[in-house]
């Protein structure tokens, strides 16, 4: 008698459960529709020749011209090179730095120091990409900081920021030391929510601090590392535009045009031109969507439960 | 049990304390700057140490017409903006953190969408009109209450709780809402800081959407006010103006200092969230 | 108690299909709408309605303006006009985003300002009004005051969408330190061999006295972006060569570019020495900003600077007071520097700084035109430029005098010009700039004394044009630098040329000529 009222007790009770949750998704399903479904009806605008007069629904229909043009555009493998030589250097050499950051943070006992230093590490995040530059050329260029004290050396003046290679360096350089500290809090916060007990007990099976990182901490963090390395491919492609504006000059321009940068510099967005530049939105995205769906299938190898879905 | 100083830990200390240099040094660069006067900045390079004690930039900035209202109105967008933002990301995060919900996947795979493809700035514009938001301060707030990202990131972290963690609540005939406010908010305050932070900051810092959604001069924030002071002193290599303000650096420096020092503030306030052990379970491995 | 429900129906329904017509069709209603509409009126103007004033919404770029509810100077125009202004300003780097939005929700303001050319490229969306016939009965002073040619320039296909914002071509001042020269002994260079020795002393011989070697000669007083607007550096010696790359040019009836013109090889020779060999060039040249560039004249380092004109007395003197820092320098005007055939100059440019389009929903544009045209008067300028007389500024013998304290304090909060920037008058603001700031003086009288290299196809705009001119800029700049800095020989200069008419040069310069002979009843070839 108790195991029938058990099962329908937990019977009601699954229902009991989704009900109010679906009732607790409506006001964020609203939103999403409204402002972010409603308006993604407007991505047809790349399959279309889009004038304001005959607006979205009128426009003619182009198919795929505008990303015919695009891809036998001179420019554009080169501009695509640039971008995705600077995400790749991105995803895969700037991601790990918060990360590894964050867990050095964490093994500092001395909690005021901790504070201090998280607290300045964030402060470049709020800093423009015009000033920054400005203090990028104080060091490296050829009167620069860093030439000077080659020169007192004996060397011979280097010109950092006219060289190509170098340049790569100092884009996704400047922008992890940027936001080594900001993008860190999310780790910190997931930092926190480890359960001391977990190091007590490894304390007392014999764990040194070292043993303890890779054996408590780091799979304590490891779904939020997933998550995060799999959420910054969704828009991978989508390299910094003020960080670019800021740091771009006319001895660099070959390796440091971007797609955005290439799409504003070129004019493309101006409003005869709105379709192409939503064509090649609409065509970075599809890529972004690729990579995204394929770091996810990674994940849940590893982990079934690091995946987004 | 007390963890030894060792070698190791001063190398990682004496890291840290390299990097946090490096990191203070252009705030601490565009402080010195901004108290310096006019003549003394010009070709300085790097600063070490404060010359001088200058107030002219910051009287510049704080004279600048509209400013008292331009601080108030983005402290309104962002309060309202940032309890929107995270009710509507909390209530969404919890409701999809449950995997056997159905219908969960289908709805993970709608906000991965809205998350890899943007909306034209046309399409949404259009849409933020026809609902009235124009040049309204709904419209610095609203349309992007959600942030899918952290929505996600939110999500996991509340899917990583143990099951049993409400199971007596509701067993007890708790509501999901009840068991949300009452259990799972209180052991989350990491994660939620976290959010609260990134918003509030987001809505602060936000720019274009302020220039494309308001038109009237009063209703501006004050990144847009901040940017429109310093419009003037750049154009001068255009045509000259007959006013003459105090060069772009020194204001550039004086306004940064303004519009950022307000929000800084939020993150020590925030930090006492991130204490470690406020857990009552452990999280799952 | 039926008819009073039935009327009020009536009313509502009036009203309400008046909203949403309103709002379908955009624009700004005029204030008489609504008493129009009640009183069952279809006409919408109605006899008081002439007294009502305009409305008049202008959507301008932001150079730094404030749109003040009191302002004394707005509200002295709006009575003399019969106005009701109300200015919106956007940042350069939003602008056109903006306008984009504004012209898909159906918003149009009255009146728009655009920088440069870019309206051009929004009258296929059909939002401005043809105003040839307006400005003949409302804008005679707007035409009294511009040559046919600026008209001209922004026409196309005949019509006209809209006021040009002439100002004049000349824009780029070559100055050296005059302190320096006297120092060494040398005499002012007018030509390309004497140039080359004064920069080479100016970074070897210790022009400053002080012992160390932190002198160079030329250095760059902006960001290096494009020829030839955006290397103001290089025009000097360009110039003295006969070319201007970046433009196009007639000779003996063919056109040509000077982006591929042998002149512009022996150019980048000259140019090339002075980098390579006698490193008078600053090293920095095509990697530094502008902020950067400007410290670096201003902190006294730098010898020679050909820039815009207000480089050494507005942004080295009064913004980055270089007479404190430096106060033994003393910057003297070069007047010429002439090459092997005697030709010497600079490039004109600017000539249209903005243009003032009255849109397609305009409820009023006899009162838009009127106000423009008010503007375009000695009487409007003054008032739109220095405030009202007694009380923002001073007049001697019917000529301006300077500010007063007030107009003074008007200018710092930033509204005391705000209406000064609709219609241009350049001409005006010389002689006020030149009252308020004497030192500007000499600069302002060079920039119209220079000869000047004009672009044969100014204003032209082609399909072609727009398809490949940023992509052929990219290629010039590319090559000019390989070229400069020695990482390409300049024997492979026609390699650069192949590359750049096969990358879209051959049908820019076809299209450019055809559309020009069909604008200005030509012939041209090509010369190339």
């Amino acid at each position: 008698m108790s195991t029938k009222n058990n099962q329908r007790k937990k019977l009601s009770n699954a229902v009991k459960r989704f009900i109010p949750l679906y009732i607790l998704l409506i006001p964020v399903l609203l939103y999403y529709s409204i402002f972010m479904f409603a308006p993604m009806a407007g991505i047809i605008i790349a399959f279309k020749d889009y004038s304001f007069n005959l607006g979205i629904f009128g426009s003619p229909w182009v198919g795929f011209e505008h990303f015919e043009r695009f891809f036998s555009n001179g420019s554009f493998r080169s501009v695509f090179r640039n971008t995705a030589v600077i995400s790749m250097a991105r995803i895969f050499f700037a991601f790990p730095f918060p990360i590894v950051f964050a867990l050095m943070l964490n093994e500092v006992t001395a909690i005021k120091l901790k504070k201090v230093i998280q607290t300045l590490s964030y402060l470049p995040h709020f800093i423009s990409w015009i000033v920054i530059s400005g203090l990028l050329f104080a060091f490296f260029s050829s009167n620069g900081i860093v030439n000077q004290i080659i020169v007192a050396l004996g060397g011979t003046v280097k010109p950092f920021l006219s060289e190509t290679k170098l340049f790569v360096w100092f884009f996704v350089g400047s922008a992890v030391w940027k936001e080594l500290g900001w993008s860190a809090i999310i780790y910190l916060a997931a930092l926190a929510g480890v359960d001391p007990a977990l190091y007590d007990a490894a304390t007392v099976d014999g764990a040194g601090r070292w043993k303890q990182l890779l054996h408590v901490t780091l799979p304590s963090i490891r779904s939020v590392i997933s998550i995060m390395f799999i959420l910054s491919l969704a828009n991978v492609l989508t390299v910094g535009f003020e960080q670019t504006v800021a740091l771009i000059n006319s001895s660099v321009m070959s390796v440091a045009e971007t797609i955005d940068y290439y799409i504003y510099r070129t004019g493309l967005q101006q409003v005869n031109n709105y379709s192409y530049a939503t064509a090649v939105g609409f065509f970075k995205s599809a890529i972004s969507l690729v990579l995204v769906l394929a770091a996810n299938w990674g994940a849940r190898k590893i982990d079934p439960d690091g995946g987004l879905w | 049990m007390k963890r030894k100083a060792s070698f190791a830990g001063i190398v990682n200390i004496s890291i840290l304390v390299f990097i946090a240099f490096t990191t203070v040094y252009p705030f601490y660069y565009l402080l010195v700057i901004s108290f310096t006067p006019v003549a003394n900045t010009v070709g300085r390079g790097l600063v070490l140490f404060p010359t001088s004690f200058d107030l002219s930039s910051y009287t510049y900035v704080f004279r600048a017409f509209g400013i008292g209202g331009a601080y108030r109105t983005t402290l309104s967008v962002v309060i309202l903006g940032t309890i929107l933002s995270l009710t509507l990301s909390t209530i969404g995060a919890y409701a999809l953190s449950f995997a056997d919900m159905p219908g969960r996947n289908l709805l993970m795979t709608l906000l991965i969408i809205t998350l890899v493809f943007q909306a034209g700035l046309i399409p949404t514009y259009l849409v933020v009109r026809s609902v009235g938001l124009i040049d309204k301060l709904g419209a610095l707030f609203i349309p992007n209450a959600i942030n899918t990202f952290w929505l996600i990131i939110m999500r996991n972290f509340f899917q990583a709780l143990p099951q049993s963690l409400g199971e007596s609540a509701r067993i007890d005939g708790s509501s999901e809402f009840r068991v949300l406010i009452s259990i799972v908010l209180p052991i989350s305050t990491p994660v939620i800081a976290t959010i609260v932070l990134f918003y509030a900051v987001g809505y602060w810092n936000q720019y274009f959407n302020a220039i494309i959604y308001i038109n009237s001069q009063d209703k501006r924030t004050l990144q847009v006010l901040i940017r429109s002071l310093y419009q003037a002193a750049m154009n001068v290599t255009q045509s000259p103006t007959d006013d003459v303000p105090p060069p772009v650096e020194t204001i550039r420096s004086a306004a940064i200092i303004v519009s950022t020092l307000p929000i800084l503030c939020a993150y020590p306030f925030l930090q006492k969230y991130f204490v470690q052990g406020i857990m009552v379970g452990a999280v799952k491995g | 108690m039926k008819s009073v429900i039935s009327k009020m129906t009536v009313l509502l329904l009036a009203s309400s299909l008046a909203v949403s017509s309103g709002c379908a069709s955009g624009g700004s209603p005029k204030a008489n709408d609504s008493s129009a509409l009640i009183s069952g009126v279809s006409d919408s103007v109605t006899p008081e309605s002439q007294e009502s004033p305009a409305k008049l919404n202008v959507f301008s770029r932001d150079i730094g303006h404030i749109w003040n509810g009191d302002n004394e100077v707005v509200k002295e125009v709006e009575k003399r006009l019969n106005l009701d202004l109300n200015y919106t300003f956007t940042p350069d780097t939003e602008f056109l985003s903006k306008v984009n939005l504004l012209i898909a929700s159906n918003e149009l303001p009255d009146v728009f300002i655009f920088k440069n050319y870019d309206f051009f490229q929004y009258i296929p969306q059909n939002i401005f009004l043809e105003i040839s016939e307006l400005i003949k009965t409302e804008g005679q002073d707007i035409l009294s005051i511009y040559p046919e040619m600026v008209f001209d320039l922004i026409r196309v296909d005949g019509e006209l969408f809209g006021v040009p914002g002439y100002n004049e071509p000349g824009k780029f001042v070559f100055q050296l330190r005059q302190d320096w020269l006297d120092s060494l002994g040398l005499q002012m260079p007018s030509n390309l061999s004497e140039l080359r020795a004064v920069l080479k002393a100016f970074t070897d011989g210790d022009p400053d006295g002080n012992g160390k070697n932190d002198t160079i000669g030329l250095a760059p007083d902006v960001q290096f972006t494009d020829l030839p607007i955006g290397a103001p550096v290089f025009q000097p010696i360009f110039g003295a060569y006969g070319i201007m790359p970046g433009y196009f040019f007639e000779k003996d009836g063919k056109a040509y570019s000077a982006s591929i013109a042998p002149e512009y090889k022996e150019a980048m020779e000259y140019i090339k020495a002075l980098f390579m060999e006698d490193k008078s060039l600053d090293p920095d040249t095509f990697i530094m900003q502008t902020d950067q560039a400007k410290q670096n004249y201003a902190s006294g380092r730098v010898g020679a600077v050909c820039g815009w004109y207000s480089t050494i007395p507005v942004i080295a003197y009064d913004q980055l007071k270089m007479d404190q820092n430096v106060p033994e320098a003393e910057w003297s005007i070069i007047r010429e520097i002439r090459g092997d055939n005697g030709e010497n100059g600079l490039a004109a440019n600017g000539m249209l700084t903005y243009t003032t389009n009255i849109t397609t929903a305009c409820a009023n544009p006899e009162a838009a035109m009127r106000y423009l045209n008010f503007l375009a008067t000695d009487e409007g300028a003054r008032i739109a430029a220095v405030g009202i007389e007694g009380k923002h500024h001073l007049t001697q013998d019917g000529q301006y005098a300077g500010l007063t304290e007030e107009g003074q304090k008007a200018l710092d909060d930033k509204w005391l010009d705000v209406l000064a920037f609709t219609i241009q008058r350049f001409d005006y603001k010389k002689v006020m700039y030149k009252v308020n700031s004497p030192h500007w003086t000499p600069y302002l009288d060079a920039i119209a004394e220079y000869p000047l290299y004009y672009n044969l196809f100014e204003a032209l705009s082609t399909d072609e044009s727009v398809a490949y001119l940023s992509e052929l800029k990219k290629i010039e700049v590319e090559w000019f630098i390989r070229f400069v800095t020695g990482a390409e020989p300049l024997e492979n200069f026609g390699d650069y040329s192949q590359q750049w008419l096969r990358a879209g040069g051959r049908e820019v310069l076809d299209s450019y000529i055809s559309a020009y002979n069909e604008k200005n009843n030509a012939n041209l070839s090509a010369g190339q």
